[in-house]
């Protein structure tokens, strides 16, 4: 398969949620020892950045960004290691730790922004639902993360993002994160209140959000 | 304090109030008396509140605003007052329907059998004064007239009943509690009771005579807490401190007094012959109603206080009866499924009835119950308000204009509640348009619109757009997955049921064949599935016209087992899977 028909059919593979399709493409990549990188960001990465356009027009919902989001993540389970044998490093968007923050047990929301951040290129490390807030600091503060992303689907539970900035606050490290939050009962205007960085009202519009944030923080 | 320094003249009120410099403007209208409708608790998100600015400026639009003006085409002097401050002297108008009025009719559904058996009851005592020769207390006279020795007193009782012995030609009644104890002695050759069913959205009081067991008549109301939010857990949020708590208490105390002297006073009915209050409703509100504190409800592992409570004296919580009236709250089965579900459980006789069966009610949260044997599952889902019309372009409860059912002869047709103009789409009537959008072919199985615009007109301004396809579909998604979870664990299939009860919201509206088609009740044979209207309030007239049910019921509530739905583990792929309609 030519260069450009094997990358037109990766754009179509993840716009399809194709897993299967997805990995045997990125098989047949190494097997012809294709520039793995050529291969992600003019393969793979049109074809997600497809879906968020899909997305925005209302043409997909969750079930088919969820299938678009897998079949991205199988194809860079197979092309991240091949690419590190050889040296290469898949450029990181950024490093993000998110989590459902504590007294809040609903992870759906949060696994599947978790998942399309994944496939957009970012290092994702998911917490969980019901993370302590000491938990979250922690953990950004080890892995050196970007970005931090909180989930609420409770209005009671919103109050812990709040917890949350003024920890970092007291801390002085405030500075060092980025703050994205989000979840159903959350709004502009609560992120702004509590002075977080970001807001997103989907999952989405999270990936969009995200990267704005790294972009900023150079 | 701050100074109020500025003049708000509603024009479409004929008044003028205070306010001061930006303060929010729904504060100021709420002080003034107005019952602003903050369905989502003032976060700008429900478009509820609107008000026109006629003349004047007010804090600048925020995004939240623009969105409401770009999509419901409002214009630019169009604003949420839970949004806006004021920043001067101002002429306002409110339409209608930004503020909370009265809804709904008390559903009716058949009653089981049961005696009658009411906690309260009056018997005719005859007087033997006392002699000299046996001057018998007051107390001795009444035990010997009810030939009951085991009965009791309390002093006011004892003091006020003395008066009557003097009144030999009049009838005196004696009114006794669970047989036992005696709240009165006077003129009650008929006593009555309530029935309340405490919804989060609604409330229904139903006045019940005691003696006969009829209903003399029903009232139903927007329950006033909903000012602080549409939905439990906002209400939760608002009653962050004690004193929050505490008039969370207060105002539905309050107005159940009102409604409740209202609608006595229509009827000739004195306060004083009324002696008890059943008290139906879900686990947060009969928390708020008791002025109990809600918090441990709405943060993992999410408890209650109390399951079953202790009988109570309805002055110990302000509620206006008889001096003595008792107050009885229909046990909670969990934190996320209370003491409605108890009662829709009575109302529905599942509690004795053989056999598989499912009980839904649909309402802001959407609780299951699964009967297999002798067990029970219960569980609740978060499907959020969409299908009592929030977080919907054009949505609506079902108040008169709103398009109740939708059908297709070539043509999309609608039918309006009282047929007034529409004004909005209610539940039902959304769950018939998916059907019919699908059955032409408008609507695939993703939910994705077919259509060019990507838009459904109904109406002038009454719409369905993709947006609020994707809404319906989680609320949808939400309840199948719960019904698919609780079949899973009990290794049951839909077919294996022997009948689905519905109750809640929908009233009669809803088109079983409809509901099947978008996936949201299982594909049984409909002679398998029963409505069963608002069996919250049901159950709760059975509790009060048969007392002995409360002991039973109590004992089969702690023996439901319940599921929590977003800790399975098959969760999101169920949930994910169950977005797909039909």
């Amino acid at each position: 398969m030519d260069r450009d028909t094997l990358l037109e059919n990766m754009k179509t593979a993840v716009i399809e949620g194709n897993k299967q399709q997805a990995e045997e493409l990125a098989r047949k990549a190494v097997e012809q020892k294709e520039d793995l990188l050529d291969m992600i960001e003019n393969g793979f990465v049109p074809g997600i950045q497809k879906v968020g356009d899909m997305w925005e027009k209302g043409d997909y919902f969750l079930p088919e960004l969820i299938a678009s989001a897998e079949a991205m993540k199988a194809a860079m389970n197979i092309l991240q290691p091949e690419m590190e044998k050889i040296g290469v490093k898949a450029r990181s968007t950024g490093r993000v730790v998110i989590g459902t923050v504590e007294g809040d047990i609903h992870d759906i929301g949060k696994s599947l922004v978790s998942s399309l951040l994944s496939a957009n290129g970012f290092d994702v490390i998911d917490l969980g639902a019901d993370v302590k807030l000491t938990l979250f600091i922690e953990k950004a503060e080890e892995v050196k993360a970007d970005l931090i992303c909180l989930s609420s689907l409770l209005t009671t539970t919103m109050l812990g993002q709040k917890r949350l900035l003024n920890m970092l606050s007291e801390k002085n490290i405030r500075d060092k994160y980025k703050i994205l939050v989000g979840g159903a009962p959350v709004t502009r205007q609560w992120s702004e209140n509590i002075g977080a960085d970001g807001y997103a009202e989907n999952a989405m519009s999270a990936v969009v959000e995200a990267k704005k944030l790294v972009d900023r923080k150079g | 304090m701050v100074k109020k320094k500025h003049t708000l003249t509603l024009t479409s009120h004929k008044k003028t109030i205070k306010a001061g410099y930006q303060e929010r403007l729904s504060d100021a209208l709420l002080r003034a008396g107005l019952p602003m409708n903050l369905f989502c608790g003032g976060r700008g998100v429900c478009g509820k509140c609107r008000v026109r600015v006629v003349e004047g400026r007010l804090s600048p639009t925020t995004e939240n605003e623009k969105t409401f003006q770009a999509v419901k085409h409002w214009d630019t002097r169009s604003r949420l007052s839970c949004q806006a401050n004021v920043t001067g002297d101002l002429k306002i108008s409110i339409p209608p329907e930004s503020l909370v009025s009265s809804v709904l009719d008390p559903g009716r559904a058949g009653i089981p059998e049961f005696p009658l058996n009411p906690a309260v009851k009056t018997y005719l005592i005859s007087f033997h004064p006392p002699t000299l020769a046996s001057p018998l207390s007051l107390e001795e006279i009444c035990k010997k007239s009810l030939r009951k020795k085991s009965i009791r007193f309390v002093p006011d009782v004892l003091g006020k009943a003395s008066s009557h012995l003097k009144d030999e030609a009049e009838a005196v009644y004696a009114v006794l509690y669970k047989d036992r104890h005696v709240l009165d002695i006077g003129f009650y050759e008929t006593v009555y009771g309530f029935a309340v069913d405490l919804g989060t959205t609604t409330i229904v009081l139903e006045l019940v005579d005691l003696v006969t067991g009829k209903t003399v008549a029903a009232d139903a109301f927007l329950n006033p807490q909903t000012r602080y939010g549409a939905d439990v857990l906002s209400r939760i949020t608002y009653a962050s401190s004690p004193e929050k708590n505490k008039e969370l208490q207060d105002m539905v105390i309050q107005e159940v007094n009102r409604k409740v002297s209202s609608l006595i006073k229509k009827y000739g009915i004195r306060q004083e012959a009324v002696f008890e209050f059943c008290i139906s409703g879900n686990t947060a509100m009969n928390h708020l109603f008791l002025g109990l504190p809600v918090q441990t409800l709405a943060s993992a592992p999410y408890h209650a206080l109390f399951s079953t409570m202790s009988d109570l004296s309805a002055s110990s919580i302000g509620l206006n009866g008889n001096p003595q009236a008792r107050v009885y709250i229909v046990p909670n089965i969990k934190s996320f499924v209370g003491g409605d579900i108890t009662s829709g459980l009575t109302a529905v006789e599942l509690l004795k009835e053989k056999g598989r069966f499912l009980f839904i009610d649909l309402g802001t949260n959407g609780e299951i119950v699964l009967k297999k044997g002798v067990r029970f599952t219960a569980s609740s889902t978060a499907a959020g308000p969409a299908f009592e019309g929030m977080n919907l372009s054009c949505g609506t409860l079902a108040v008169p204009g709103a398009i109740t059912k939708i059908w297709h002869d070539g043509k999309i047709r609608f039918e309006t509640l009282d047929g007034k103009k529409p004004s909005g789409i209610c539940g039902s009537g959304y769950i018939d348009l998916l059907a019919v959008l699908m059955e032409n072919g408008l609507l695939d199985k993703d939910g994705k619109l077919l259509t060019e615009s990507k838009r459904i007109e109904l109406a002038e301004k009454v719409f369905l757009t993709q947006k609020d396809i994707r809404e319906l579909q989680l609320a949808a998604a939400a309840v199948k997955t719960g019904i698919g979870i609780l079949l899973y664990e009990n290794r049951l299939s839909p077919k294996d049921l022997d009948a689905v009860h519905i109750g809640g919201a929908f009233g009669s509206y809803l088109n079983i064949r409809n509901a099947q088609k978008i996936g949201l009740i299982p594909g049984l044979p409909i002679s398998k599935i029963h409505f069963r209207g608002n069996t919250s309030l049901e159950g709760c007239r059975l509790f009060l016209l048969s007392y002995k049910t409360r002991n039973k019921v109590s004992e089969a509530v702690s023996r439901i087992r319940y599921l929590s739905l977003a800790s399975h583990e098959g969760f999101q792929d169920r949930f994910i899977r169950a977005l797909e309609l039909g």
